[in-house]
């Protein structure tokens, strides 16, 4: 291998975002560093598989959120479910002026189904298009779509909120959320 | 509005995660990964 154009020179730059999707994803930072060194660890042994000239942010992503995933599947099998516990919790409705405070809005997020909480870091939050991401997690564009649309929703639950007047034709905010950031790498 | 709001959010979320120092661990074990395989 020449070493010269070895993909793998890349890595140290993805790390920052690499690190926030980890800790976006499972709320808790000792978890998300554990995560984002198997991630590294795969990433390097497993390079031949990156194709050179596609992007390398949503290949280390798929690492990441496949490992995330099957290590989950796998804690189920052994210990019972405790992902329950917070379910159904709801939060009093934010000050009148209607503003969501910060603080609230992490508890909710981090009350999600690591599902949904993926969904909206990775569609909204870090500007991959809805396809990047049904590539990235394995689903079609339209189960992409419909997830971003079920986790707002519970969100807004959590949160004591209505969804809105645009739940789904209410693409405005969510296109415009991704148009100005796609291209642009987030990191 | 509130779409917007929550879009917002969202990305405060992920930006303030992002703007977190990396541990120097990673970037040490990216070169372990190096020198371990310099060595085969």
């Amino acid at each position: 291998m020449s070493s010269s154009a070895d993909p793998r020179d890349a890595l140290p730059e993805h790390l920052p975002s690499l690190r926030a999707f980890a800790i976006s994803l499972c709320g808790n930072a000792a978890m998300a560093d554990d995560l984002v060194q198997d991630t590294i660890v795969k990433a390097w042994t497993n390079i031949d598989k990156f194709q050179v000239g596609t992007n390398m942010r949503a290949w280390l992503f798929t690492i990441l959120r496949n490992t995330f995933f099957s290590v989950k599947r796998k804690r189920k099998r052994e210990v019972s479910d405790s992902e329950g516990i917070h379910a159904g919790t709801l939060y009093e409705k934010p000050a009148h002026d209607g503003r969501l405070a910060m603080n609230d809005f992490r508890k909710a997020f981090d009350q999600l189904s690591p599902e949904h909480r993926e969904v909206l870091i990775l569609a909204g939050a870090s500007g991959f298009s809805y396809e990047e991401v049904a590539e990235m997690t394995g689903v079609a564009v339209g189960t992409v779509k419909s997830r971003v649309n079920r986790a707002r929703a519970r969100l807004c639950e959590l949160l004591g909120l209505r969804a809105g007047e645009d739940p789904i034709s209410g693409a405005d905010g969510d296109t415009l959320a991704v148009m100005g950031t796609s291209g642009v790498q987030a990191a | 509005m509130l779409q917007a709001q929550i879009d917002a959010n969202l990305k405060k979320v992920y930006q303030d995660a992002l703007q977190e120092q990396v541990p120097d661990r990673f970037l040490e074990l990216l070169e372990q990964l190096r020198q371990k395989e310099a060595k085969v």
